[in-house]
This record gives C-alpha cells, structure tokens and sequence, in this order.
C-alpha cells in the first residue's frame, strides 16, 4: 500500500506513554546536584507498534533498488545482496569492540587485510587505507597524500586540475586542502593530452580526473598523461566511483595513475542506506606508501596488526577504523563474485549501457557520442523544442515506477540525463525502460501538458524547493 | 555468475542490437597494452553462497565477543541495548537500498525520518538548526570548528581545544586543520577534577582566538561544571563555543548545550542504537544556532509544500554544497550517515522522553556503584569531578594496571580502556548489572594486591 500522508512522529506522541526496554537497577544512588541536570527533551513518546508503523508507512513511501529500476548515473545502484546483510549483522562483527586486544579481533583485521589485498589486485595498486567513509572523504584522504609528497620533494603544490565534466566533490576536496583548481575543458568528451599539457607547471600538483569519465567515455590518454605529469614532478589522481566499468579489464595501476578512491557503496555492492553510511577506500602507487593515514592493517607471519608507527604518514581521518560493517559487506561480495566475476560485473554494465544508448538515440540527443563504458548521457535538447524539460522527463518516469537518472550533471551537457543501468538488470528491465523513454519522447510531442504535470501518482508532487530554501523550516515545532 | 540476470540469447540478442560482435569489442576505448587477459587478475574464484556464508562466519566467529554484563569498555564508541525493532525497520530496503533523497517524490520516508531526526537532535542539544549526519563525532567536530571558522570570515586563526579530549578526536582535528595554518591551543585539566578551569580558557583567549571546544562528559567521563562560564566567556571574545557530546546518552539527564550558552553541538550518535562494530559506522551530527544555517556542512532536509499544497520534505540549503558550490564549497561531504542517523531516530522514538531519561539514570546509577565499589576495594578514581557513565581509576604502577587488566580479561570480562602509565578507563552501561559489577570489583580488587 502506498501511503499520501503520514504525521510526524511528535504529532503520535502522546505524554506518559513508553516501552519498558530498561529496568530500574534499584542501586542506592543520589543524582548529582542541582544545576548540571536538565529538565524536558521534547522527545516524542509512543508505543512500540506505533513506531514500527510509523517507520513502515514512511518506509512506503520510498523507493530503493529493491523497489523497482534506478538508473540513477554515477552512483551504481546495482542489486544490494541480502547475504550480505546478513554477513554484516553476526554478533561477532556487531558486538566487537574496537579498542579490544588485537588478538581478539583477528577475524576483523583479516578481513581488513583481504579486502585491501583484493582492491589493491583489482586496480594494480601498492597501498591501502580502508578508512575512508565515502568516496569524498577518500579524495580528501587522497589529496592530503599528495600533498605530504610534495612536501617532502621539494614543496608544496598549489594547483590541482580538474576536467569540467568532473563530480563536485573532486574541487570541493581539493578547495578544502587549500589548493587552487584549475578547470580543463574535456573538448570531444575526453580529455587530450594538448590541451593538458599547457597548464601543467612546477605548481602543478597534480591532474584529477574520473575514469570513465562522468560522460561514461574512457579515458584513453591516461597513460600519456601520468607520464607528462610525472616528469613534471605531478602526481595523477584517479577518483575510481566509475570502478564498475572496468574492473577486471584493465587496472589503472599499471597506466601510471598514483592515487584512486574506491566507492564500496557503488562498484561493490553494499547499500546507500538513504544517503549513507558509504565507503571510500583509497589506494595508492609505490611513492605515496610511506604518508597513509594510521592505523594501517598489516600482517605479520599468521597474525594481522593495526600499525600506528609511521612516521610520514598524514594522521588520522577518522574515528577508529572506518565503516567497518560496510567492508564485511564489501568482502562477502568479492568472496561471490571471484575474479570470473569481477570482469563479468564490468563487461555485463558495459553491454547494459550501450543498449540502452542504442535503443534511445535518434529519440533523446546524444550530445557526446563516444565509446561508451557503463553509463550514457543524454540531453532533452529535442525535447525543448516542445516546452519539455529534463525534470519534466524525470517526473514523468515516476509514473511509470522508474526512478530517475540522475539530471542535470553532468554540467558540462545541458539538460543532462545520465543513465547507469548496472549489471544487474536483466534485459527485460532494459527493455521497459526504453520503451517507456520512448514513449515519453512521444508524449512530449503529442501532449506535452502531462509531461508538465507529472507525476501524478506519487504521495507528494513537484515540491516547492525554493520556497524551502528561502525560509528554511528545518525542524518540528509544537 | 552472481547477481547477473543473462542468459547467453540475452547476451547474443544485445549485441546484435548494439552492432557489436563481442563483450570485448566494448572495451575498445581501453588501449589494448593495458587489457587483462580473462584469468589474470590474482583473486580466488567466486564461491557459493553457502561457502561464502561460511568464510565469512570463521571470520567473525574468531572474533572475542563478551557476555553483555561482563563488558567495561567505552572510550568514545558504547555497548547499549539496541531494541529488535531497530533492525527490523531499518532492514525494510525501502529504507537501506535507497540513495540520497533527490527526488522527493519517490523519497519522503527517507526525507521525514531525516527531518525528524534534525528535530529530535534540535530538542536534545537545545540548539535550532542540525544537518543530517557526518561521517562520525570526530569528522563532525573537525567540520564544525571550520564552520566556526568560516563564521568569524577566516580572520581568526586560533582554536582552543581542552587536553581532556578525545585523542582521536584530536588527532581527526589536526588533520582536518592542517592546510588552514591554525594554532592548536591547549588548554589544561584541573588535576583533582577531571574538568576544565574557566580561568584557564580565559588566560588562552586572545584576539586570534575564533572558537572554544569543551567535551562534556570528557574523555575521562568527568562532566564540564564550569561549561556555561567558558560558553560566556568564549562569547565574550568573540569566539564560538563548541560542546562535544560523544556519549549522547548522557543528554537524557545532563543539560544540553543550547541551555549553558554553546552555539554549536556536536554529536556521536553511536549510542543511539548502534552497535559498535568494531568502530563503525557510527555516525556524527553537527548542530546550531540558527544563525549559522547558512555555514553548516552536509544535508539539511527542510519542509515545504507540493503543487497541491500538501506538507511535504526536501533536501534544502544546496546552494551550500559541493554540487553546487564545486571549489567554493566550504565543506566536501556528498555522502553521510543516513541509515545510522535513522537507526538513531528510530531509537529515540522506542526509549521516548520517559524511557531515555530513565537509560541515563540507569548509567548513572550503575556507573556510579560500581565507582565506589571499586574505590572501598582500594581502585581510586583519577577525579573527583561528577562522572557519568565512564571514570577514570588509577593504580600503584603499571605493571599493577596490567595484572589487573589480563587478570580481569583472564576471567571473562572485557575490563576498559587503558589511558597513560597506569590507568583504566572503565565504562558501565544499562547492559552491566550488580551482580556482574560485583563480581568485576572482586576480581578487581583480587588482581590489585
Ligand atoms: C564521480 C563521483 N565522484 C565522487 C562521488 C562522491 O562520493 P560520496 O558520495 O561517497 O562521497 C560521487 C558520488 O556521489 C561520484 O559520482
């Protein structure tokens, strides 16, 4: 059943009401003195089963990979295996504490170590950290390693360049490190070596590009490039949240590249969660080794260690070790897949994009037509011709039980459509959705007004965003 | 092959459509030096799911796991009870298969949960505006003195953070600080209590000095008494008082930031129904007055009406995020902890006012038996300052401490965490009981002499 309205949690609450879940230890002992205790919360009371029908009508309300296609580009939404849940929810992963001894959580760092192991072969990398919480809390990571390079060899470099076609956190990450960012415009949808090479100097930190790029194409020039940076003394930084397009067919390692960010949360399976928590390990070259963060897992004959004593490393980036569960999840996925199915992954996502992309070119426009890899953009270009926009198409698709691409990124096409379908969707899946896309293009001829009014099917429609944002209303108030 | 739904007509029928006469002729765009061969990459081959299931279970099952009364260990990540119903919701994958809420239509369960968590995390801390999680307390408070920071226009250049705080806290915070050129300026601990001296603050405050940091209860478990005097007298420079919370349960009885005059709270909400997990994910949260809803990083879910006039929730603010901002974003974080922020909703809503007021006395309580059982056995407490759930002993040396520590360890408890030469940091939750409190200061006590 899908729900139109749910009331707030404070508007259930009812005063006086509460679930036992705690006894009373009966212990004589005096609360502390007067002016260091509080008085109300503002806490909401209710019963249990008014809770759990709370969260379940809100949970109706949304929609996850479960629920139906979400070929949402850049952010993989692939099938989430239930094993893994399950993996991640054993009392021996749950209920570890991480200060214990380290010979009493010798089954987390093992499978610390082998995930690391793994990612490092899938990519031809030398090092790893795990701790990451997301891929750009890795390009932040990634960053700070390539600064603490520089220092060591000769200074610190300010400038860092960056595609136009590249995801906002990678100038964000590299803003925050205290670098200038330098834009490169990806003419032809890729990069060319002519037009980096100009801007490349003895202040050149390094070159951050994303490949396959956020138009889906690859990179081919990317071996030329970590060469003429390296013998400018700049690193290359690779951010790997497009990993599900060429794991097991090629490894960025071995073109040069010095620094990438996985994203668990994409190429390997594990869930977004509604916005988290992700995953963002990030490996490196031989020359960056000697600045990961601490702790770092190591193994020492059969016994696995957290190794504190490096004396370059940049510090610490988090609390503890990272999202430890997420990497269970990580792990119990690459156990499943082996290396037959890591390249099956990679060439399934491959042949899944390029068939949507064949079967919508002519109806969508196709502002970039490439070699594409696991993802396609496209522009509503010839949808403006009849007033229709891309958001129009993206409400459209809600009627249709489709979640959207993502829209309007990235920005170097207007009007974009970014579509990622993953390897997981079976062609039938594929099928639908052109022929809805198709079907859509249609209606923006013959009857653009629905187009407009979509969706209609949803529990709310076309919210008022900037209303929103212009007199903020950011919490409950009774 | 796992998780791929084709069959080989799919496969042949796909690429004829494509024009494509193999998956390889794909990849093309990959220079072929550097294309693997089928078999080359060195990783074992996919196992079953049952075989999988029991690789991973040797794993966890190497794991030591104590019995849930017989575990004294906290130190920033906490052993709480976590009702059933918590992962029973949470598992609903509505919620957990989803990603980030863009479009509200298809997304307000996600989007009311969230903006009923910045509600509950608003009452808490007594403050008015709370983003929508970070990736945990430490993260959350280094982006908050850069809020602080970026508040005071990036004039100000010192931070005074107390040596009573979380080292790894610490730790987190230099890193986050280090491209800025900011001073670190500690500030010392009375030594008798555990808690910071406004005076001290006071003598540290200059006019470079753009934010106060207090952790209450601090790492030691001690509360900051003088907390209201530092949020004044940190305002009456100028500069922006910081309250870090890591034990979030102790807001069910102590008083909240907002209410002794911080202008910024942060959070570790792992205690909120979380588990520990070996370190995460747990999850922090940054909140504040409103005056710096502007300045926030992260998500921020608003409410707002739909065509139809009907309440409805949206992701606001972006115009101060990474996506939009690109370089001029203050802060990078795209993704959070969003399902660690709705296990902590959902928690908050099963304990309710009564019920988490309640836990916290429960804390106190037990915490505190077990102190001064531990003291009439000879184990001294290293402060006098009122503790909360967590305190501090000390002992005659540290081969002392080590006898006890392995002696405890010996007979099945998980004994706390050891701080400098000779101290433990010992932690007692609502999961402790008398009885196995008991039976830890006689042990204790035994192991001592
Ligand atoms: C290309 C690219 N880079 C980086 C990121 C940031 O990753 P995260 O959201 O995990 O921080 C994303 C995802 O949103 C992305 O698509």
């Amino acid at each position: 059943m899908n729900y139109v309205k749910e009331p707030l949690v404070f508007e259930i609450s009812k005063k006086g009401r509460s679930n036992s879940y705690i006894k009373d230890p009966n212990l004589d002992v005096k609360m502390p003195g007067g002016n260091l205790l509080r008085e109300n919360i503002g806490l909401p009371s209710l019963s249990e089963i008014q809770a759990v029908r709370h969260y379940t009508h809100l949970s109706n309300m949304n929609f996850g990979v479960d629920s139906g296609f979400y070929p949402l580009g850049s952010c993989t939404m692939k099938y989430n295996p239930k094993i893994n849940e399950d993996m991640a929810n054993l009392a021996g992963f749950t209920d570890v504490h991480p200060f214990q001894d380290e010979d009493e959580v010798q089954g987390s760092l093992k499978l610390m170590y082998e995930l690391g192991e793994a990612l490092k072969e899938i990519s031809g990398m030398k090092g790893i950290t795990l701790i990451p919480a997301a891929g750009a809390h890795g390009e932040s990571t990634g960053i700070k390693l390539i600064d603490a390079y520089h220092k060591a060899h000769g200074g610190f470099r300010k400038k860092i360049i960056i595609p136009d076609t590249a995801h906002g956190t990678n100038p964000a990450s590299s803003a925050i490190a205290g670098h200038e960012v330098v834009a490169v415009e990806s003419k032809g949808g890729v990069l060319k070596k002519e037009d980096v090479a100009p801007l490349i100097d003895e202040n050149t930190a390094a070159l951050m590009v994303t490949n396959p790029n956020t138009l889906g194409l690859f990179e081919s020039d990317l071996a030329e490039l970590a060469q003429l940076l390296h013998s400018k003394g700049a690193l290359l930084y690779c951010d790997g949240a497009n990993t599900n397009a060429w794991m097991g067919q090629a490894r960025l390692g071995d073109m040069g590249v010095d620094v990438i960010q996985y994203n668990l949360h994409k190429t390997f399976s594990t869930p977004h969660g509604g916005g988290g928590p992700g995953s963002g390990p990030v490996v490196v070259s031989e020359k960056l080794l000697p600045y990961l963060p601490v702790p770092v897992v190591v193994k020492e004959g059969e016994k696995y260690r957290l190794k504190y004593d490096l004396k370059d490393s940049i510090g610490r980036i988090k609390g503890f070790y990272g999202n430890f569960l997420v990497y269970v999840k990580a792990y119990t996925y690459i156990l499943m897949l082996g290396k037959e199915g890591v390249r099956k992954v990679s060439d399934i996502a491959v042949l899944n994009a390029n068939y949507i992309k064949t079967r919508l070119k002519g109806h969508y426009e196709l502002p970039f037509d490439g070699d594409n890899m696991h993802e396609v953009v496209f522009s509503d270009k010839i949808q403006n011709e009849y007033g229709v926009k891309t958001m129009d198409i993206a409400k459209r698709l809600l009627d249709y039980g489709m979640h959207p691409p993502t829209v309007y990124f990235p920005l170097v096409v207007h009007g974009a459509i970014m579509i990622e379908p993953t390897e997981t969707e079976p062609k039938e899946e594929l099928d639908h959705f052109c022929d809805v896309m198709i079907e859509i293009a249609k209606e923006a001829k013959t009857d653009p007004k629905i187009l407009h009014d979509a969706p209609l099917s949803t529990p709310v429609r076309r919210c008022d965003e900037v209303g929103a944002a212009k007199t903020p209303v950011v919490c409950y108030k009774d | 092959m796992p998780y791929i739904p084709h069959t080989n007509d799919d496969i042949r029928s796909m690429l004829e459509t494509i024009g494509k006469k193999s998956i390889d002729d794909l990849f093309t765009s990959i220079p072929s030096k550097y294309r693997l061969k089928k078999d080359e990459l060195k990783l074992s081959t996919g196992l079953s799911e049952s075989d999988a299931r029991n690789e991973v279970e040797k794993l966890s099952d190497t794991n030591k796991r104590y019995q849930p009364n017989r575990r004294f260990m906290g130190a920033g990540a906490y052993f709480h009870f976590i009702p059933s119903a918590i992962n029973h919701i949470t598992m609903r994958s509505e919620f957990y298969t989803a990603y980030t809420p863009y479009q509200p239509e298809i997304s307000q369960g996600t989007l009311q949960a969230i903006f009923e968590f910045q509600s509950m995390m608003t009452r808490l801390t007594a403050l008015e505006v709370s983003n929508a999680s970070m990736y945990d307390g430490a993260t959350a408070l280094a982006e908050a003195v850069l809020v602080a920071y970026h508040f005071k226009r990036d004039k100000k250049k010192s931070v005074i953070v107390p040596k009573n705080l979380h080292p790894e806290y610490m730790a987190v915070l230099k890193n986050y600080l280090s491209p800025f050129g900011m001073n670190i300026v500690s500030v010392d601990v009375d030594n008798k209590n555990g808690f910071v001296n406004s005076d001290d603050v006071k003598k540290l405050m200059g006019p470079d000095t753009f934010a106060v940091i207090l952790q209450s209860p601090n790492f030691y478990g001690v509360i900051e008494q003088n907390a209201a005097e530092i949020a004044k007298t940190a305002k009456e420079n100028d500069a922006v008082p910081i309250m870090l919370t890591v034990e979030a349960t102790s807001l069910g009885m102590f008083k909240p930031a907002g209410e002794l005059g911080f202008d910024i709270a942060v959070l570790e909400i792992q205690s909120f129904g979380n588990p520990v997990a070996f370190g995460g994910p747990h999850a922090g949260v940054i909140v504040a007055r409103k005056d710096f809803t502007r300045n926030m990083p992260g998500r921020i879910i608003g409410e707002t009406k739909d065509v139809d006039g009907k309440r409805a929730f949206v992701l606001t603010l972006a115009t101060r995020e990474q996506h939009i901002r690109r370089e001029k974003a203050t802060s990078n974080i795209c993704s959070n902890q969003a399902l660690v922020a709705l296990r902590s909703s959902i928690y908050l809503t099963l304990m309710g006012e009564d019920g988490l007021k309640e836990l916290s006395k429960a804390n106190y309580s037990l915490s505190h038996y077990a102190k001064e059982a531990l003291s009439k056995a000879g184990i001294r407490s290293m402060f006098d300052g009122i503790s909360y759930n967590e305190f501090a002993v000390k002992f005659s040396s540290g081969a002392v401490r080590d006898k006890v520590y392995n002696g405890l360890k010996s007979e099945g408890f998980l004994p706390g965490y050891k701080i400098g030469e000779d101290g433990l940091l010992i932690t007692v939750t609502e999961l402790n009981d008398k009885a196995g409190i008991d039976e830890y200061v006689k042990t204790a006590g035994r192991y001592s002499k």
